[in-house]
């Protein structure tokens, strides 16, 4: 008997697929897949976090501050009197905007020639010197802090944290972490609680409530156009967060004008800063 | 940012990969024709004329590695399910290897057919968790001189 060994068809055994071709259809698919799930748990955590109350917050930062010293991190308090100022200023603005009164501001005054201010958990508003030596007149300094006192009153920085933090989870539970190490990268993030970046939705619906404050308290919205002025001059550092990107500067700008145009009266003449104000801060660099 | 190394290793391990793979199947190929000659067979035993035949154990071992591509390419479809194209070439790559090497063996012990042929496939570092594996197929069989 004759027997034999054939060549064996090719096709049968190896993929007549690029394998590029699958990876490209895996990746998009995958990838679109967890963009998907993503938004979803954004969506929840945008929804649950708001039934998270103002007081787990502050003894959230209680906590925070006890353990990392976030002032320390951001640079050296500054002047405590000027810190009593803008305290001052806020709370009469927090009136103005009427904050409930369980959720009381505090202000620090932070000693960093940066261009920036922001707010945080548990109503804690953070301004650097390098801000106020930019501001000449009380109405912008009044801007900045409305602004970030709306986001206090909108529950931005929970949601913000809530959405950094689903995102964290999600993604460190897609990559495999093991579960120790999501606890230890979470605990981490929390951390960065400070360095909370709010949508654009957030900081349109900041301006329009501080614009209704400054109008509620000073009966003129005259000067806070200028904070954009600020912000122009400053667009090339890119840490500053209440600067943001440029076009939402840009609109930003836009809806502030819009709404001083609505509402007469800006002829008033603008609060100029105490003198001693002027004499403490550090003096104008640029 | 953390992205850009897991680029870079999917793309060197795509290009590297790609071209030992068409030079291996290049060789596959041009051994099977040559030791077409030499037979392989599942059956246990060779007909009853050939059982005064001296017999020899003929074997063929082969290892080879998975590229960073196929792994993340395995591991993508890990989620979803299907066919693994990208472990299949390997696989096969592995499997003809083993033969060929076996065949060989035969060839220099001058058997020219092989019965009761078996193959074993392992991976080594299974099991490891994000570790690259590599694949081991193990061909043997019976020679008859």
């Amino acid at each position: 008997m004759e027997y034999e060994n054939p060549q064996i068809d090719e096709t049968i055994n190896l993929p007549a697929e690029h394998p590029l071709k699958d990876f490209a259809i895996l990746l998009t698919g995958v990838a679109a897949f967890a963009l998907a799930t993503f938004y979803m748990l954004i969506l929840l955590a945008d929804y649950a976090t708001r039934y998270i109350p103002f007081s787990f917050e502050q003894t959230l930062m209680d906590q925070l501050e006890q353990f990392s010293a976030l002032e320390q991190v951001m640079g050296q308090p500054g002047d405590e009197e000027i810190e009593q100022y803008l305290q001052a200023l806020a709370d009469e603005l927090a009136i103005a905007q009427q904050l409930p009164g369980d959720m009381p501001i505090t202000v620090h005054y932070i000693e960093t020639p940066e261009l920036n201010a922001y707010a945080t958990l548990g109503g804690h508003i953070y301004l650097f010197s390098g801000l106020l030596a930019s501001c000449d007149d009380e109405n912008t300094l009044a801007m900045i802090l409305s602004h970030e006192i709306a986001h206090v009153h909108h529950r931005h920085p929970i949601v913000a944290l809530g959405r950094g933090f689903t995102i964290a989870v999600a993604t460190l539970s897609a990559v495999g972490a093991s579960t120790s190490d999501i606890s230890y990268k979470v605990l981490n993030y929390f951390g960065l609680a400070t360095q909370l970046s709010f949508s654009r939705q957030h900081e349109l619906e900041a301006d329009h409530t501080a614009l209704e404050t400054l109008q509620r308290h000073y009966g003129h919205v005259g000067g806070a156009d200028r904070l954009f002025e600020l912000i122009g001059n400053s667009e090339k550092n890119p840490l500053n967060t209440l600067l943001s990107t440029h076009p939402l500067t840009q609109q930003r700008r836009q809806n502030v004008v819009e709404f001083i145009d609505n509402h007469p009266g800006h002829s008033t003449p603008e609060i100029k800063l105490p003198k001693w104000i002027e004499q403490k801060r550090p003096s104008e660099n640029h | 940012m953390e992205l850009i190394p897991l680029l870079v290793l999917t793309i060197i391990g795509y290009l590297s990969g790609s071209i030992i793979e068409r030079r291996h199947f290049r060789s596959i190929r041009e051994r099977e024709s040559q030791l077409i000659g030499i037979l392989t067979f599942s059956a246990k035993l060779p007909p009853a004329e050939d059982f005064d035949k001296q017999s020899v154990l003929v074997t063929g071992n082969v290892v080879i590695s998975v590229d960073y591509f196929k792994h993340i390419s395995a591991a993508l479809r890990n989620l979803i399910g299907g066919r693994v194209i990208a472990y299949e070439t390997l696989m096969d790559r592995a499997r003809r290897e083993a033969i060929l090497r076996m065949k060989t063996d035969a060839k220099e012990k001058g058997a020219s057919q092989i019965f009761n042929v078996k193959l074993e496939t392992s991976s080594i570092s299974k099991g490891g968790a994000n570790q690259i594996g590599s694949v081991e197929v193990f061909a043997y069989g019976t020679g008859l001189i």
